[in-house]
């Protein structure tokens, strides 16, 4: 067996030389018109420190970072457009004062000239797909870096200056198969890592012993990229359960994976973050639930439950398959990182929004309910997914309900945005958004939205970029991404047009979602899981100047 | 036993090709199922050593599959379901077990192996089977390994 472990290393390692020629000769042949004549890019103002602008998660972008508003929305225009190499880019732009920071999975992490759209560097990373946001961070050493997670390979850490690699760490000893979906957190020389699981996908294989892993925390040192700690969300080690098919054993509990990313509480020395299903019987406490556990150490404040006993699994796709748990679970993952906001009144409340279309507001210090309010129907691909918005100005909470049809639900399905009121979560409106009527069309919402002053973004699954007042609901703005976009990047792009030219396509929005930053208006197009319509086009909208003609 | 060479083997070498694969692949799993080499989540943290484990459990799969009927008539499954059989270009007898074993029946594993790390060298096994298209509908494994399919005909 040692033998032939060594061959595959062999044999992987000669992959990744070829990869590399093919990398330095092609892209060096085809991509000198997309390069910029300044490669360093500007790295003294972010427009964020992660995926949800701030650590607490808001999603909310004030008057100083961003000039958009409802004054001037309707001459936003569509400035440049960049062809990603992948038809469901996963990555969150970083903005800085001149660059757009963006993984472009299969090519890796760019470093693009906000004006032009130029590329300044690229680094390619192990790995294919860069799932995560992107954070600035400042060494002790004064380098600044960029942190991210790759989904199947582990958290980097790259030279924001050239791309440089500098750390990457993947708890491998804590767990076999991680899966990195969730964006880290930066917090001094804290990096905090959510962790999810590739076991979901192979409950697909009739033969897998399903399952042990279990969804986890973890925190690195950000100078090092070494573990500092880590924390699973099931503490009892899986147990045999049980066989099928003679052979096959099966254990439990599993699952309970970290999707999205956490939430700071530095005040109370806390990361927040939400859990999704078990995999397998029995279930565990912790599943679907919301963790409070203490920054320095990982150890667990409080957990507040939602929904007990769900347990599924991808298998559960296939009628009869021997890996869907039985009884079968909703599937009510928490996969929105919860947001962390304080109200008018003074009192802090921590608001997190399920899969089963429930938005809970919790108390920060306890977990225990303020309120709890269901919106449309849930269920496998409805409620929430990415991530909610708040205004802190208002006292909203801004809901995304996805509600995708699946077959299983009974409830009235709510696709579109909701607004409620953060103190009782009374709804303050609610815009419903009608599909295009197309055969797996869907006017869900199950990106990440953004919030600003007075207007709220987010794409929906048919492709259709919206801002809508917040006050009121009603649309200030609108573009159709389903369709073909010239590119800046066209020299180095993929399948050009019959004229030679590279182009990019729309489709479905998911994902992370919109960026706001100063004029600009930034946003991934495409997503092509779940039969929705893949895109690779990086869209970057900007305000037209009141003088241009 | 009498063999007589047939113009048109091209449909039943594809049907017993199709059969080849579908019980091997039906026989692999079956070895994956009981000798759990892909049971646990550490088997699937190096994604290399997964596709090893299971091309281990291949190798078997094929033997018994396959192992009495290419030593004792030349056949695979599919071919001998076709009336199929593979014998020596040269003499017309039956083919030797060990030149059928390590040459003609490893060349497309070889051209998967090749092809994992080349991806574009994939392309060699659709060159492989368009070979069938000569006029003497020789594959190119049948030329490396000095092989070539006629029709089995048995004497009543």
């Amino acid at each position: 067996m040692l033998v032939v472990s060594k061959l595959i290393r062999t044999v992987r390692s000669a992959k990744q030389w070829w990869y590399a020629i093919c990398l330095v000769v092609f892209g060096g042949l085809s991509s000198h018109a997309g390069l910029c004549e300044t490669t360093e890019p500007g790295l003294k103002d972010f427009y964020s420190s992660g995926w949800g602008i701030d650590s607490a998660n808001r999603r909310y972008q004030g008057p100083g970072r961003t000039s958009i508003s409802a004054d001037n929305i309707d001459r936003l225009e569509l400035k440049w457009v960049y062809q990603l190499a992948q038809m469901t880019p996963r990555s969150y732009p970083l903005v800085s004062e001149d660059t757009i920071f963006f993984g472009d999975s299969g090519r890796g992490l760019v470093a693009l000239d906000r004006e032009t759209g130029c590329t300044r560097w690229t680094s390619p990373v192990e790995g294919v797909e860069i799932s995560t946001a992107i954070s600035p961070a400042r060494m002790p050493d004064g380098r600044d870096v960029l942190i991210f997670g790759v989904r199947q390979s582990g958290v980097f850490a790259l030279d924001a200056t050239n791309g440089a690699h500098i750390w990457h760490y993947s708890f491998t000893e804590d767990h076999p198969i991680p899966m990195y979906s969730g964006s880290p957190l930066v917090d001094g020389n804290n990096v905090f890592v959510p962790i999810s699981s590739t076991e979901m996908g192979l409950t697909m294989l009739p033969w897998y012993g399903c399952c042990t892993t279990s969804g986890a925390m973890g925190a690195l040192d950000l100078s090092t990229g070494a573990k500092k700690w880590y924390t699973p969300t099931i503490s009892d080690p899986p147990k045999k359960t049980g066989r099928h098919w003679l052979f096959v054993e099966r254990y439990g509990p599993s699952g309970a994976p970290v999707w999205g990313a956490p939430t700071l509480d530095s005040k109370r020395g806390v990361v927040y973050f939400g859990t999704g299903q078990n995999y397998s019987h029995p279930t565990s406490a912790t599943s679907d639930s919301i963790f409070a556990v203490d920054t320095s150490d990982g150890m667990v404040r409080w957990v507040m439950q939602a929904t007990a006993n769900d347990a599924y699994s991808m298998g559960c796709g296939i009628p009869g398959h021997p890996l869907c748990p039985d009884p079968v679970g909703p599937d009510h993952d928490f996969g929105a990182p919860p947001i962390l906001s304080t109200l008018r009144d003074g009192r802090e409340l921590l608001f997190a929004g399920q899969k089963s279309g429930d938005v809970h507001a919790l108390d920060p210090e306890t977990g225990a309910h303020v309120w709890r309010k269901r919106i449309g129907r849930g269920g496998l691909l409805g409620g929430v997914h990415f991530g909610m918005a708040v205004h802190p100005e208002h006292d909203l909470v801004f809901v995304p309900i996805s509600d995708r049809e699946t077959g299983q639900e009974k409830r009235q399905p709510a696709p579109g945005l909701h607004a409620l009121e953060m103190a009782s979560g009374e709804t303050r409106w609610s815009r419903i958004i009608q599909s295009r009527g197309c055969e797996g069309c869907s006017g869900g919402i199950s990106s990440g939205i953004i919030a600003s002053r007075d207007l709220v973004f987010f794409g929906d699954l048919d492709g259709r970029l919206w801002a809508l007042d917040v006050n009121t609901g009603e649309t200030r703005w609108q573009h159709d991404s389903w369709q073909q976009y010239d590119v800046v990047n066209g020299d180095q792009a993929q399948k050009p047009d019959e004229e030679g030219r590279g182009y990019a396509e729309g489709g479905a929005f998911d994902a992370h979602g919109p960026m706001l930053a100063d004029d600009l208006l930034i946003v991934a197009s495409g997503y092509g899981n779940f039969g929705q319509r893949g895109g690779n086009a990086l869209l970057v909208f900007q305000i037209k100047s009141d003088d241009t003609p | 036993m009498n063999e007589s060479v047939s113009g048109e083997l091209r449909m039943q070498r594809l049907v017993a090709t199709g059969l080849d694969w579908i019980l091997i692949t039906v026989v692999t799993l079956l070895a994956i199922l009981v000798t759990g080499v892909l049971e646990h989540a550490e088997d699937y943290a190096n994604i290399g050593q997964s596709a090893v484990n299971a091309v281990l459990c291949g190798i078997p799969a094929y033997l018994i599959l396959n192992g009495w009927l290419l030593w004792t008539r030349g056949q695979t499954a599919g071919k001998a379901a076709m009336s199929l059989m593979i014998v020596d270009h040269q003499t017309g007898n039956c083919a030797s077990f060990w030149k059928l074993l390590f040459v003609r029946a490893l060349i497309p594993v070889a051209v998967i192996a090749v092809g994992w790390i080349f991806s574009l060298l994939w392309l060699l096994v659709i060159v492989d089977f368009c070979f069938i298209f000569r006029k003497d509908q020789r594959c190119l494994h049948d030329w490396v390994a000095g092989t070539r399919v006629v029709k089995r005909v048995t004497d009543q």
